[in-house]
């Protein structure tokens, strides 16, 4: 025979040891949650170790690339595209590109085709980036907008309206290296 | 008598009392405890209402008693016809054609009249009981223009329990003169129901009670140890509160928080125990303390003897009378339980 | 009308005779092109494209999977991601979805490549043609707008994690140790504001207090006795000792030394002894009846 009251006492037991250990665990994950997040907040207080959550990294590297540091920021969003969830992955992938892409459009705009090595292997990396992110999440406009752009500034570049060929800006026939202005 | 002797006498009762006990234990089976019970009222100078189904053994039981006891043993069954004086005498034309009147059941063996079993004694007249009741009160007869003493009597009375036809039931004054009524009953153990079916030995009740020791019990001395058994042992003033508390409870059991399911516990008792019924406990309760090797008595004495002393004192109103047997035990339980002591 | 009766027998004949070839070609023709869906919609860069191509089939006649283009690159501007193919007993119809990154400066036509499908089955293996489908394209920036004029779109923030289930089950499983907890303090009468009846506790209490009485042994049995009347909410006697500890089995750890204190009070209250040690065991017994205690139901 079970002794009623020692059941009622066993059961409460029993719930207050689950109760404790699932506060426990989760009171864990808030605190990391938590952590994580002051982290996100304030991403220059952070510092970087093996287990440092991703979107702690995530964080880092904007901050990275706010500071101008914008080689540090691709290094650790090159250490974040094998995460494993596709959001967070898109989310690098397109940052990777843009960034990529910000940097071809200034030297693109600034130098032309002088560059072009450059430009090209940037717009390069922008594309394949911003590819990627598209295919990860294919409604992502920004993304769409993005890679638009990084094909315009595509060496040779799609070609301009007429009007631009006379413009202030360098053509690429006009600039071209060895080929004097007007053809062979 | 100084204390040394009164207590090795009193030891030496005690001895013969257990062996009394266990003698009649062998010609019935299965009813130690009325046997005790009845011990109790022999000692106490009690007399003893049995109450039962037909054949469960009460006859058997008041002949081995009887014959154990020593003494003379007398019978009458009780029907509506008999009159008082069947009782005490009985007329007839003699061999010689003459009327005759020789003694009845009662006068019969005189003085040594010791075990008197009323069979059947609600289907008697109350005129019957009446003879009855002085008999038991006052252990004499007016006979013949004289009186007749019987100091070593005991009176049995059978109650019929089944047919309420053609009975007259006795009045409450006069149950109130029976130390205790007693509920003998079929033996419940089935290795018992057994070998009261098929063991040879229990076929035969005059053989069977041939078997017994006579006289165990020197019934002529009885009435000078009972009060020495009375004296000898203590009620504390702890017990005293105790027994005061449970007749009181009797009277009025919702002060004492009994209640019973459905019950209007405030109409319920019309009468509670009576102050004979409650000094009848007291003794019962020290012949069963002295049985039990005590100088003093103790709750439990008189939780054995409470029901039997009890249950026929307390008299509910007429609503729950017809329910009676139900809730005498419940109430007495709420009693028991109830009551504290100390 | 007569001159045109030749001519007008020769033309019905021919194409009466090229009708049947047709309906003989026809019949022969295990799997022929049906349709594919002509995108009337402009696309822009990134968009899936969906091409349905049906293919009417014979009997027997399956699609040969082999020849199927696996998903992947396609051109330099378009992607396959993803073939379905659905077969019945008449039809087969291919989906292939596309991606297209067509990079332009204003509106294009581009087409997606034919496809050559090959089918397996009775009558031998006809390759089936799907031609090229023509798309037509429109950029997301404005034409008009030169290139070091558009603005790059903004890098995504970092995003905080969400609280949400943890914040819950922190709350709802502190609640439900809480709960447990004072269950546990209850029962064991250790909650002293609903400390309530506890009928040892109360023992103990006033068993200290009795002792400074001038013969504390009989109050202190008097004490244990009420406790454990009301533990048992009757009267319990030295026989009924058992029963009690059937319905009180925490109290069975003890059961020498209730038996101890029955015969005890049985000496103190009825056969009117000296009391001698009875306060001290009945203190120790009230403080051992008191850590077994449960709170009644």
């Amino acid at each position: 025979m079970v002794n009623p009251a020692k059941l009622r006492e066993t059961i409460a037991a029993g719930i207050l040891i689950l109760g404790s250990a699932a506060a426990a665990y989760s009171g864990y994950r808030l605190i990391g949650v938590l952590s994580v997040n002051a982290a996100i907040q304030d991403p220059s207080e952070a510092s970087l170790e093996e287990d440092t959550a991703p979107e702690a990294v995530f964080a880092k590297a904007l901050a990275f690339d706010r500071e101008g540091d914008y080689q540090e920021a691709l290094r650790l969003y090159h250490t974040l595209q094998n995460q494993a969830d596709p959001a967070f992955r898109e989310r690098v992938r397109y940052n990777m590109g843009t960034i990529y892409l910000r940097e071809a459009a200034s030297l693109w705009n600034a130098r032309g085709v002088l560059e072009y090595t450059r430009v090209n292997a940037l717009v390069a990396m922008a594309k394949e980036n911003l590819k990627e992110a598209l295919r990860l999440n294919p409604a992502d406009q920004d993304a769409r907008f993005n890679l638009e752009y990084a094909f315009r500034i595509t060496p040779p570049p799609k070609e301009k309206e007429k009007a631009n060929w006379q413009g202030t800006k360098s053509s690429v026939f006009s600039t071209l290296p060895g080929i004097p202005g007007g053809g062979p | 008598m100084s204390a040394d002797l009164k207590h090795t006498q009193l030891a030496d009762w005690r001895q013969r009392a257990l062996s009394f006990e266990h003698e009649v234990g062998k010609a019935v089976i299965g009813l130690d405890q009325p046997i005790r019970h009845i011990l109790i009222a022999v000692f106490a100078r009690g007399h003893v209402m049995l109450e039962g189904d037909v054949g469960v053994g009460k006859t058997t039981l008041l002949r081995a008693v009887a014959r154990c006891l020593g003494g003379a043993y007398e019978r009458v069954e009780g029907t509506i016809d008999l009159m008082p004086n069947d009782l005490v005498y009985h007329t007839y034309i003699n061999e010689l054609g003459k009327p005759q009147v020789d003694p009845g059941p009662v006068l019969k063996h005189g003085e040594e009249l010791s075990v008197f079993f009323f069979n059947e004694v609600n289907r008697a007249r109350p005129q019957v009981h009446s003879l009855l009741l002085r008999i038991m009160a006052e252990h004499a007869v007016s006979a013949f223009n004289r009186e007749h003493f019987f100091p070593y009597l005991q009176v049995f009375a059978d109650r019929n329990r089944v047919e309420k036809e053609e009975t007259f039931e006795i009045p409450s004054a006069a149950r109130d003169r029976f130390m205790m009524e007693l509920h003998i009953e079929t033996p419940a153990d089935p290795a018992l129901r057994r070998a009261l079916m098929f063991d040879p030995k229990f076929h035969d009740a005059d053989r069977l009670l041939d078997g017994l020791t006579p006289g165990l019990l020197p019934y002529r001395e009885i009435p000078q140890i009972a009060p020495v058994i009375q004296q000898s042992v203590t009620a504390s003033e702890t017990l005293q509160q105790y027994a005061l508390d449970l007749w009181e409870a009797t009277r009025r059991p919702a002060d004492y928080g009994v209640k019973l399911d459905g019950i209007d516990m405030d109409r319920l008792i019309l009468a509670g125990a009576s102050a004979r019924g409650v000094s009848m406990m007291m003794r019962a309760a020290r012949v069963a303390a002295w049985l039990d090797g005590r100088e003093y008595v103790v709750p439990e004495d008189i939780h054995g003897i409470f029901r039997e002393t009890i249950a026929h004192r307390v008299f509910f109103n007429p609503v729950y009378e017809l329910r009676r047997t139900a809730l005498i035990d419940e109430l007495l339980d709420g009693i028991r339980q109830k009551v504290a002591a100390p | 009308m007569r001159k045109f009766a030749l001519p007008l027998a020769i033309i019905l004949s021919t194409a009466a005779a090229f009708a049947l070839l047709m309906n003989a070609n026809d019949a022969a023709a295990p799997a022929r092109f049906e349709s594919q869906d002509d995108h009337a919609a402009t696309h822009t860069m990134g968009d899936l494209i969906v091409r349905d191509v049906l293919v009417s089939t014979g009997p027997g006649v399956r699609i040969d999977p082999a020849s199927l283009p696996a998903p992947g690159a396609l051109s330099d501007w378009a992607e396959i991601r993803k073939v379905e193919t659905d077969s019945n007993e008449e039809q087969t119809r291919i989906r292939f979805t596309y991606q297209v990154f067509y990079g332009l400066r204003g509106p294009e036509t581009a087409e997606l490549p034919p496809l050559r499908l090959r089918f397996e089955g009775a009558g031998g293996a006809p390759d089936v043609e799907a031609p090229a489908l023509p798309v037509s394209f429109m950029p997301l920036i404005p034409p008009g707008i030169p290139d070091e004029k558009v603005a790059v779109r903004p890098l995504r923030p970092a995003e905080t994690l969400p609280i949400s289930p943890y914040g819950k089950w922190l709350a709802l499983s502190l609640i439900a140790a809480g709960a447990g907890l004072l269950y546990l303090l209850w029962m064991r009468g250790l909650l002293p504001m609903f400390a309530g009846p506890l009928p040892f506790r109360r023992a103990c209490r006033d068993l200290q207090r009795a002792a400074s009485q001038p013969s504390p042994g009989q109050a202190a049995c008097l004490i244990l006795h009420r406790a454990l009347n009301e533990t048992a909410g009757e009267a319990i006697f030295g026989n009924g000792l058992e029963s009690f500890l059937g319905r009180h089995p925490q109290f069975a750890g003890i059961r020498g030394e209730l038996d101890e204190f029955f015969a005890l009070s049985r000496r103190v209250f009825f056969a009117e002894d000296a009391d001698g040690d009875a306060y001290a065991h009945c203190l120790k017994l009230a403080r051992r009846a008191r850590l077994l205690e449960r709170r009644p139901s």
